[in-house]
């Protein structure tokens, strides 16, 4: 980092020599807090690629390495050769993917009848809906599992999709992007020969990309990360998801802190990608409101 | 038979507001229907009922022999050109024109067929890949009425489109909606509050207020032959002048001055509010009718147009200004609008003569009046009184 001085040119003006006379930063100054906090966020992730190359012994060391003097794939093996990793990563992948695409749906469809439809009591059925958001997991999470329970779902996939094949906050997130698209856009995709369902379709979805990969995102980290009801509600190794399935490498008395490095590693990974790539529309959908189009 | 028509339409709004009130309209095939109204009268919800996008309260509507009013608008057959364009921001210009044939299912190879001619004929020919945010106003407007022209519908309806773009654009677009209907004279309705649009676009207009027909006649017959106080204030620019007075005897009187209205002989002795538009103003001289009466006024503002100018001055009569007046003309600005001096009994009247001002700001100047051009209102309800227009020897 430097800043360098700009000469003024021979022969300008008094105010544009003041101006390019002054000491300038080749970066934007908001870069001087960013960076330290994009440091802090960063650190943890780093510290766990590494460690999961660590035995358990340097992890533990005092005071901690950041760099490893010995390469260690222990932790890899671990989580990748003896252990039903691949299976739990499959589970999760399912799990997750399902959610996705079942939020996708439900929430617009709804979403886009709560913000369009005239129908009576639905502003009444909505607030409920919105009310429901209040309520702590630790409350509904009894009655669900008795629910499954008396399904027969318990310990399987099923019981980890079906309580959130639709969320009261995907339908809110829906229903207010909805709310403030252009209503004649619509209109004229009516009188242009769409149903009702044609406009949504057509118009209303294609619109929403941002919305949507919104949801996507949020509904995808969520599940993904879930580890309370998947606790309760799975109890063998091989309906297990990721975050469920790391639990196993903790004892009450031991810890494998690099088979866990390794296995946050892989279960961090398929977040990060879904970021990245969906880091555009993701930031759009936050500015979109402040933006006329 | 007529394309559209509209039998006792009604539209009562949650809470009781009444849009629309007992509307009787035919439009006639081929025919262009101009709806014209201040803001909130009601003319964009009778055309969004005609399109089905508004429930219609009580009433029908008939497109052709058909009676659409509980139809949904994919069943209508109509197009519509919206303010606001309403282009579809995702799509391309040209699958925005594509669209509404696509969804009528019309076989690909003449959907590409109609598409590139359309783009042709309204010269969208290089923007065919662009999308809507990229074009300008007036292109926007142009991809708009293409995507309703390229379904030939049975009928177009029209909600203010122009009214979005700049003023040169907008007189250029105009004239060029009316070669367009000459082309192609599919039944069109149009809604606007500008009177010129209306004025020099329709065939017919109709003119509303409080959701109520005021007048449906041609253009020229509004302006020449107003129905009531409101239509007479609302047509024509600048605005007619409307003043107190007295009807007697086929005499018109307002403070001092006596002008003979010819045909309102039969309607005795009783106050009226009386119209003269602005042209009916003439320099008094030789090149005048002798038998036209004069006034002889001071001028407080000239307005020089180029062409033409506008004479302002005051006359010793009360003017009149009835909640008619103030919807006709100051709608969009408000009750003083036009209003800087509290002299009450002095009405401000305008004169526009053709060329330059005869005179400057506080000069006297004698004025003819046509007297075939005057106006007679009931005080009470505003209606017309009828003229006997027929030609009378003196």
């Amino acid at each position: 980092m430097s800043a360098t001085p700009v000469p003024a040119p021979e022969g300008a003006p008094m105010s544009e020599r003041m101006r390019l006379g002054r000491w300038r930063l080749p970066f934007s100054p908001w870069h001087l807090v960013l960076a330290p906090v994009a440091i802090i966020f960063a650190l943890p992730l780093l510290w766990m690629v590494l460690s999961s190359f660590m035995s358990n012994a340097q992890i533990n060391q005092f005071p901690p390495t950041i760099i490893p003097g010995s390469l260690h794939l222990e932790g890899w093996n671990k989580v990748l050769g003896d252990s039903e990793f691949p299976t739990w990563f499959l589970n999760s992948t399912i799990v997750s993917a399902v959610t996705v695409v079942a939020n996708l749906v439900f929430c617009s469809l709804a979403g886009y009848a709560f913000a369009r439809l005239r129908f009576r009591g639905s502003t009444v059925l909505f607030l409920l809906i919105l009310f429901t958001l209040v309520i702590p997991f630790e409350i509904t999470m009894i009655p669900t599992f008795i629910i499954m329970d008396k399904l027969g779902l318990q310990n399987t996939l099923a019981a980890l999709i079906i309580p959130a094949l639709v969320t009261p906050l995907g339908v809110f997130l829906m229903r207010q992007f909805f709310v403030n698209l252009p209503r004649e856009v619509e209109e004229a995709a009516r009188i242009d020969g769409c149903s009702r369902l044609g406009v949504l379709r057509h118009v209303a979805l294609p619109l929403a990309v941002p919305a949507l990969s919104t949801l996507a995102a949020l509904t995808f980290l969520t599940t993904w990360n879930e580890l309370l009801w998947p606790l309760i509600v799975i109890s063998s190794d091989d309906k297990s998801t990721l975050p469920l399935g790391l639990t196993t490498f903790q004892g009450q008395h031991t810890q494998d802190l690099s088979a866990i490095m390794a296995g946050d590693v892989i279960t961090t990974l398929p977040v990060l990608l879904a970021f990245l790539l969906a880091q555009r529309t993701f930031i759009q959908s936050l500015t979109s409101s402040a933006v006329k189009g | 038979m007529p394309e559209i028509s509209v039998e006792r339409l009604t539209k009562v709004y949650a809470g009781g507001v009444k849009a629309v009130d007992d509307v009787s309209l035919e439009v006639a095939d081929g025919e262009f229907m101009v709806l014209v109204g201040p803001s909130g009268c009601g003319k964009s919800t009778l055309l969004r009922m005609i399109a089905g996008l508004e429930k219609v309260t009580t009433g029908r509507i008939r497109i052709g022999a058909e009676d659409v009013t509980t139809l949904d608008p994919p069943d209508r057959d109509i197009a519509m050109v919206f303010q606001s364009y309403a282009l579809y921001p995702h799509k391309t210009v040209r699958e925005n024109l594509a669209f509404g044939l696509r969804r009528r299912k019309v076989p690909k190879a003449e959907i590409a067929e109609r598409v590139e001619r359309m783009g042709e004929m309204l010269g969208l020919g290089e923007l065919m890949a662009r999308k809507p945010a990229a074009l300008s106003g007036g292109q926007r407007q142009r991809v708009a009425m293409g995507r309703a022209l390229v379904r030939e519908p049975r009928a177009f309806l029209m909600d203010e489109p122009l009214s979005n773009l700049d003023a040169k654009l907008r007189t250029s677009m105009r004239g060029e909606l009316a070669r367009l209907h000459e082309r192609l004279p599919t039944t069109t309705v149009y809604v606007t509050h500008d009177q010129v649009e209306a004025m020099t676009l329709g065939d017919r207009v109709a003119v509303l207020r409080d959701g109520v027909v005021q007048q449906c006649a041609a253009p020229q017959e509004l302006f020449e032959r107003p129905a009531n106080v409101f239509v007479g204030a609302f047509m024509g620019s600048p605005a007619m002048n409307l003043l107190r007075g007295e009807l007697d005897g086929g005499v018109v009187s307002f403070g001092a001055t006596r002008l003979p209205v010819p045909g309102a002989l039969a309607h005795g002795r009783r106050s009226v509010v009386l119209g003269l538009r602005p042209t009916s103003f003439a320099l008094a001289g030789p090149q005048c009718d002798p038998s036209w009466p004069t006034i002889e006024v001071v001028v407080d503002v000239v307005e020089e147009l180029g062409s033409e100018c506008n004479l302002l001055f005051g006359v010793d009569a009360p003017a009149f200004s009835g909640d008619a007046v103030e919807a006709a003309i100051g709608g969009e600005t408000g009750p003083d609008a036009g209003r800087l001096f509290a002299d009450e009994g002095t009405a401000r009247l305008t004169a526009q003569l053709a060329g330059r001002a005869p005179v400057g700001p506080g000069g006297r100047v004698e004025l003819a009046i046509d007297p075939s051009q005057l106006h007679v209102f009931d005080d009470a309800t505003g209606d017309a009184l009828p003229l006997d227009r027929t030609p009378q020897r003196a």
